[in-house]
């Protein structure tokens, strides 16, 4: 038994970082006192309440660990756990000892019997991610002096390329892999792992000249790593890997015979695969075509995987191929014939076109076969109208009667439901965590309405349940879990979230610290949802009788003249006044549709009454003139090696102005502030605040969408070149009340144009409740769109797929008269250009197609339909005036 | 995480004409033993059932998370009386894919009933790659011919590392699959159209539009969710041969994310392909079998259910309740908890369970579910007290040196004051403090 004064000098030895020392007592270990080391090992290795963190001391551990342990199993995870990579990071970097020596030494010292299976087991757990060379070293040290073979692990495979193959990169050190694989064969077996480790794939691209010579050994077989190579990219995954490893294989420059054997894994990978592994298997493919080497069945099965992809330039050269072949083989023309009618399932409009001329050039009714007739017409359905008839002499039939026709689904304007208020304590509380602890840009605005209108109601209900909520709002103010509240303001946090913890202290007596110097870095209905609770907090610290009478009636943020007269009555029967931008809040969203009296408001004889009576007899604030205009963009200086750039040229952006009505506004805090937009004087750049509520804005002015629209603008103009968060209140927007003008209609269009596809659909959403509710003017509609194109503000190849959706959304005939005023601006003599005009014609086409009876003649078409040449704008613009009634 | 290991008598070998696939462990009702044989046969669509079979292998070789390549779990093969059906599991957790060979999918025997796991290597998958249309090709589950090789000597052995989250997620996706509805559907070739223009990235609902399917922000009729569409791509080299795809999913009503299944019918079978709500959410932490795993009842009933089941591709539930006398309901609810194990699996495009039973300890599945066994260690200590104000129960439930509160709503449902949940709102199963309070309502007061 180790005596306990010797296993007190060896944690005071661990303890102080002594390893020299230590090392000398752990090799004078026998086996009983290793044997008893192990309990109490384990137990410093835990720490202790209060004491040091065993982490300071983790080098110490391992090389304790790796003296006393008494199994391969145990000591492979104690030296996982207590890593080389770590010991860096420990006190013992201040020592220049090498602590991954120092473990080797005590292990080799013992020489366990079970140290190859150590080697095998922590080999089979290293990290493939995050450089460790430290542990690297030590575990090839361990395995070379155990002699036994390297570990098959994607962990080992990966450090010994990082460490090894790239040795030149890492100023010589390593040992180079030809050496090693030279000297221990068994290494050759771990090349064809390498390219199942994506980590490596730029690595090897860049720095390929270790693979290179390492494939050129005898030992090490090419034919695997290139089997292995194909395995992945078939497998498909991050695009950036895939490039990189595709990169690899071509610096390969793999043989035609090493092409030839693997033809069928190179059709394999066509399919799935992302364009740039589609297009190298299509280029080897083809290589191997041009030598006489590929069978007409692989031909055919090329062109049956191919031709429905999206990659025009993918598709194009298939089709040449294949229309190629059948030329100079006319025995083949039957599976070719069959193969292009894949063609017929693309998803373009243009290249289904091409694919039908194809056919139609290659082919004569007599020239099918039976089987190749049907599959043609199996697929024909899916052309578009025009397009089938096209397919007549072909098939020998009319394959117009295939079903192909388009369901579009109803437009139905948005269910509205009515706002019920919160009852229960316990439900405030669970919602009233969702919003604090959520993000603000999920905050719904309903969920915040009902929260704020509940908050002082039923902290100062005198029953059971205003004491319950009471304590439970306490109780969580007063949580540890609460304490970052406290210091919101001092971070400059006056967010939607800041300003409910204020209104819940306010409502339970209690008030937090206040800081109000950052509202103007808020967007104005992001200010205005802060400014109110703020202000409901304070009147509620003065009077707590005071309610909040702003709730909204309706899911879209209206209220009803019947909901704010009772609240108004109750305030009087109670004796208190609203808060006065609590009443303002309820006023904006007040519904005045129909006649709506004032007097029952006047009759209350009270502050509030007077206002809302006031408001409703046609003093409230005049609608605000909202407009586009072009606003100079912001860039960033360009810097050359520490030197200014000359100034890029200026650019400008399609962005909303408002233009407040003239009577004033002096008793109002909101709407000042609602309607007023201003741009940084050096320019305008895109914005994205974390903390904006943007679902809950439509609420703030339901009557009023082209000023939330225009608050919105600057946000999704992030959209065209990264992800925006704004696109959530589109649809609440679009379900709100107002005007639907320029504001609204750019918003919807820049959405449309978005890079990312939640974005559009969110957009597309939006339409198709405006169009449901008939308020999508399409004269409107168009001039939005043709000013953004114009301005080159929106990309026209985003926009036309997002239009489509849109029409067979159930839109299509407002898209329709849409498109046929845009293309009518872009199609007369004088028209600016515009990148993407044939997309714009072809979706105009495509959706005239789903409302044939909505044709309408577009000035100017025929005049440039008959204009000379084969523009592709040119056969969308004849297509076009094909489908249309005579001007 | 318990490791598994495989044991093949020899690797499964394709030759020109003939794929063997090798099996290991699992249940037989004819012939038990370590390598039972299920089938032997002709493919009467070589092409199309290689492709699916190849995607099915190469679900359970991808982590849609990891960077890294996960250890490979072999697809699980389960033979009915009439049908094949071949499983695998991501290794991120997040897809199931399954590939239901039916009867005019072949043109053979099947020998027996059961399930095991299948070896797909390798060169049996590149074999897989270069199957065409006019290929014969003769397919063994479980050579038979082998059975002279004496059972004690393997000659392939792999160990893997099968973890808890693995095991759960094949049990989670059952119990959720089994609350779907077919949603929408379209035809193969304009489904493969839709899939080529699918982005690679974001999340949405898929609805109706037109002949085709479009990506909405919000739910409508017919929506299916989907997130990390990356996931899709596995389908592309399938697409070609769909002859119809069809979307399962939940009857959404808020904007809450949704698993899916996608199911492509081809010639001779169909391919279902199950993807969780996120692709950084396996199924596994799902929670659907919780509520499941709380009834003592639905334990005893289960059992009985089990030993009526034969491998049955299809489970009647009248059937069932008239063998066992439970109600239909009853029955039901047994099945659900078969699934939570592993027992059996739930068939959207039938909307029926089938007995299968994951070649892998079941008492495992209920043991590793630590919410569950949290909850169970909070009543057994006393944590949950139950109080009534205002005609509305809550319960309040001390964990640590805090107090959590759960309230039943008036729909039935469970909200917590707790982080978890509000994260969650419940997409993700109960929290341990609701399930702490579901399991305190069921005791006596």
């Amino acid at each position: 038994m180790i005596s306990s004064e010797a296993w007190s000098t060896i944690e005071d030895l661990v303890r102080t970082h002594r390893s020299a020392e230590l090392k000398e007592v752990l090799l004078g270990l026998d086996d009983s006192q290793r044997k008893a080391c192990v309990a109490p090992l384990k137990t410093l290795s835990r720490g202790q309440p209060g004491g040091p963190d065993p982490w300071e001391y983790f080098g110490g551990l391992a090389m304790v660990g790796a003296a006393v342990l008494p199994d391969a199993r145990s000591v492979a995870s104690w030296l996982r756990r207590f890593n080389a990579q770590d010991w860096d990071r420990s006190a013992y970097r201040r020592e220049e000892r090498s602590l991954h020596r120092e473990v080797g030494d005590i292990l080799i010292a013992r020489d366990p019997v079970w140290l190859g299976r150590v080697v095998e087991l922590w080999g089979e757990r290293l990290r493939v991610e995050g450089e460790q060379p430290h542990e690297y070293r030590l575990l090839e040290r361990l395995r070379s002096h155990a002699d036994v073979p390297p570990p098959a692990s994607q962990g080992y495979v990966a450090a010994w390329v990082m460490f090894d193959w790239l040795r030149d990169w890492r100023n010589g050190s390593g040992i180079d892999p030809v050496d090693r694989i030279l000297a221990d064969p068994r290494f050759a077996a771990l090349v064809p792992i390498v390219p199942e480790i994506d980590g490596l794939a730029w690595w090897l691209s860049d720095m390929p000249q270790s693979l290179l010579r390492v494939l050129a050994l005898p030992d090490v077989s090419r034919g695997d790593f290139l089997d292995a190579l194909l395995a992945r990219l078939q497998r498909g995954g991050r695009l950036g890997a895939l490039q990189s490893w595709a990169k690899v294989w071509a610096l390969l420059e793999p043989t035609s015979d090493e092409l030839d054997a693997r033809v069928t894994d190179l059709i394999a990978q066509l399919s799935g695969a992302q364009p740039v592994v589609a297009k190298l298997g299509q280029e080897c493919l083809f290589q191997l075509h041009d030598e006489g080497r590929l069978s007409v069945s692989d031909l055919a099965e090329i062109g049956r995987v191919l031709l429905p992809r999206t990659e025009k330039n993918i598709v194009r050269a298939t089709l040449a191929r294949l229309r190629r072949h059948a030329i100079a083989h006319p025995q083949d023309r039957d599976p070719i014939i069959g193969a292009i009618s894949s063609g017929l399932t693309s998803p373009a409009v243009d290249l289904q076109r091409e694919a039908v001329k194809v056919l139609m050039g290659l082919a004569g009714p007599t020239d099918v076969s039976s089987e190749v007739r049907a599959e043609i017409m199996t697929v024909a359905g899916l052309l578009p109208p025009d397009l089938r008839p096209l397919l007549d002499e072909l098939l020998g039939t009319d394959p117009r009667g295939i079903d192909g026709a388009a369901r579009l689904p109803e437009l139905r304007p948005p269910d509205l439901t009515a706002v019920e208020p919160i009852t229960s304590p316990n439900e405030l509380v669970e919602e009233f965590l969702l919003l604090v602890r959520g993000d603000g840009n999920g905050m719904g605005g309903v969920a915040l309405e009902r929260v704020t209108e509940a908050i002082p109601r039923l902290a100062g209900d005198a029953s059971e349940t205003g004491t319950r909520f009471r304590m439970l709002a306490n109780e969580f103010i007063d949580d540890d879990r609460s304490r970052w509240i406290h210091h919101l303001p001092e971070w400059g946090d006056e967010s939607v979230r800041r300003a409910l913890f204020a209104l819940l202290a306010a409502a339970v007596g209690r008030s937090l610290p206040r800081r109000t110097d950052r509202y103007n870095r808020d967007r104005p209905p992001q200010r205005a949802m802060v400014r109110r609770l703020f202000s409901v907090a304070d009147a509620i610290a003065v009077d707590p009788r005071v309610r909040s009478v702003a709730l909204p009636s309706w899911t879209n943020g209206v209220l009803t003249p019947t909901e704010l007269l009772t609240r108004l009555t109750a305030a009087a029967a109670g004796a208190w006044e609203p808060d006065p931008i609590d009443l303002e809040q309820a006023l904006l969203r007040l519904d005045l549709t129909g006649a709506v009296d004032p007097d029952p408001f006047a009759a209350l004889g009270t502050r509030a009454g007077d206002t809302t009576s006031a408001w409703i007899s046609g003093r409230s604030p005049l609608q605000p003139e909202v407009t586009l205009r072009r606003i100079k963009q912001y860039r960033d200086p360009q810097f050359d090696e520490g030197r200014h750039e000359p100034p890029p040229p200026d650019t400008f952006l399609s962005l909303p102005d408002i233009t407040p009505a003239d009577r004033p506004t002096d008793d109002l805090e909101l709407w000042p502030l609602l309607t007023s937009i201003t741009y940084p004087g050096r320019g305008f750049f895109g914005q994205w605040d974390p903390e904006a509520a943007y679902r809950a804005w439509p609420l703030v002015l339901p009557h009023h969408r082209e000023l939330i629209a225009a608050f919105l603008i600057p946000d999704l103009v992030r959209g065209r070149s990264s992800t925006c968060q704004a696109d959530v209140a589109l649809v609440p927007l679009a379900e709100a009340n107002g005007e639907a003008g320029p504001a609204m209609l750019g918003a919807l269009t820049y959405a449309l144009g978005a890079k990312a596809a939640h974005n559009r659909a969110a957009g597309v959403d939006a339409l198709r409740i405006l169009a449901a509710r008939d308020q999508l003017d399409p004269s409107a509609f168009a001039d939005v769109l043709v000013a953004l194109l114009v301005g080159r503000d929106v990309n026209a190849k985003r926009l036309a797929p997002a239009l489509a959706e849109l029409a067979n959304g159930g839109a299509a005939r407002q898209v329709w008269h849409t498109m046929a005023l845009v293309v009518s601006k872009f199609v007369a003599d004088d028209a600016p250009t515009v990148t993407g005009l044939p997309d714009l014609i072809s979706v105009a086409a495509d959706v005239l197609l789903l409302v044939p009876e909505a044709a309408i003649g577009i000035p100017g078409l025929t005049r440039f339909a008959q204009r000379k040449g084969a523009t592709r704008q040119l056969v969308e613009a004849r297509r076009l005036h094909a489908l249309l009634p005579p001007e | 995480m318990a490791e598994h290991s495989y044991r093949y008598l020899v690797p499964s070998r394709a030759d020109d004409n003939v794929v063997a696939l090798s099996t290991s462990g699992g249940v037989a009702v004819a012939r038990s033993g370590d390598h039972p044989a299920f089938f032997t046969g002709f493919l009467t669509r070589p092409d199309v059932s290689a492709v699916a079979l190849r995607t099915v292998a190469s679900i359970a070789a991808t982590s849609f998370v990891d960077r890294t390549r996960p250890p490979t779990l072999d697809p699980v093969v389960t033979a009915h009386a009439d049908r094949l059906r071949f499983e695998s599991f991501s290794g991120c957790g997040g897809v199931q894919a399954r590939f239901d060979l039916l009867p005019e999918g072949y043109d053979g025997d099947i020998l027996d009933r059961g399930t095991t796991n299948v070896d797909v290597n390798e060169p049996l998958r590149r074999f897989l790659t270069g199957v065409r249309r006019d290929h014969t090709i003769l397919v063994r589950v479980g050579d038979a011919g082998l059975a002279v090789v004496s059972p004690d000597e393997t000659h392939v052995e792999r160990r893997v590392s099968l973890s808890s989250r693995w095991l759960r997620g094949f049990a989670e996706v059952q119990v959720i699959a089994s609350s779907f509805e077919p949603r929408s559907e379209v035809p193969g070739a304009v489904a493969a159209g839709f899939l080529q223009r699918l982005p690679r990235q974001g999340s949405g609902w898929i609805v109706p539009a037109g002949r085709s399917w479009r990506l909405a922000s919000r739910p409508e009729p017919g929506a299916v969710f989907i997130s990390g569409p990356e996931r899709f791509a596995v389908l592309l080299p399938v697409m070609r041969y769909a002859t119809r795809v069809v979307l399962h999913g939940p009857v959404v009503v808020s904007g809450a994310s949704a698993a899916s299944t996608w199911q492509v019918d081809l010639p001779g079978g169909r391919l279902l392909l199950s993807v969780s709500p996120d692709p950084y959410r396996g199924f596994s932490g799902e929670g659907a079998v919780l509520d499941h795993l709380l009834a003592d009842q639905v334990r005893e009933d289960a059992d009985l259910i089990h030993a009526l089941l034969a491998f049955e591709p299809r489970l009647d539930l009248d059937d069932l309740a008239g063998k066992s006398g439970f109600s239909s309901s009853r029955v039901r609810s047994a099945l659900t908890g078969l699934a939570t194990a592993g027992q059996v699996g739930y068939d959207v495009a039938e909307a029926t369970y089938f007995h299968r039973e994951l070649p892998y300890d079941p008492a495992a599945i209920e043991v590793l579910n630590p919410r569950l066994r949290d909850a169970r260690g909070l009543v057994s200590a006393g944590a949950v007290t139950r109080i009534v104000h205002a005609g509305e129960s809550v319960a309040e439930v001390t964990s640590g040196d805090r107090v959590y509160r759960v309230r039943r709503r008036p729909d039935a449902s469970y909200a917590c004051t707790c982080q978890w949940w509000t994260s969650h709102q419940g997409s993700r199963g109960p929290c341990k403090h609701v399930l702490a309070a579901k399991l305190s309502e069921k005791e006596p007061e």
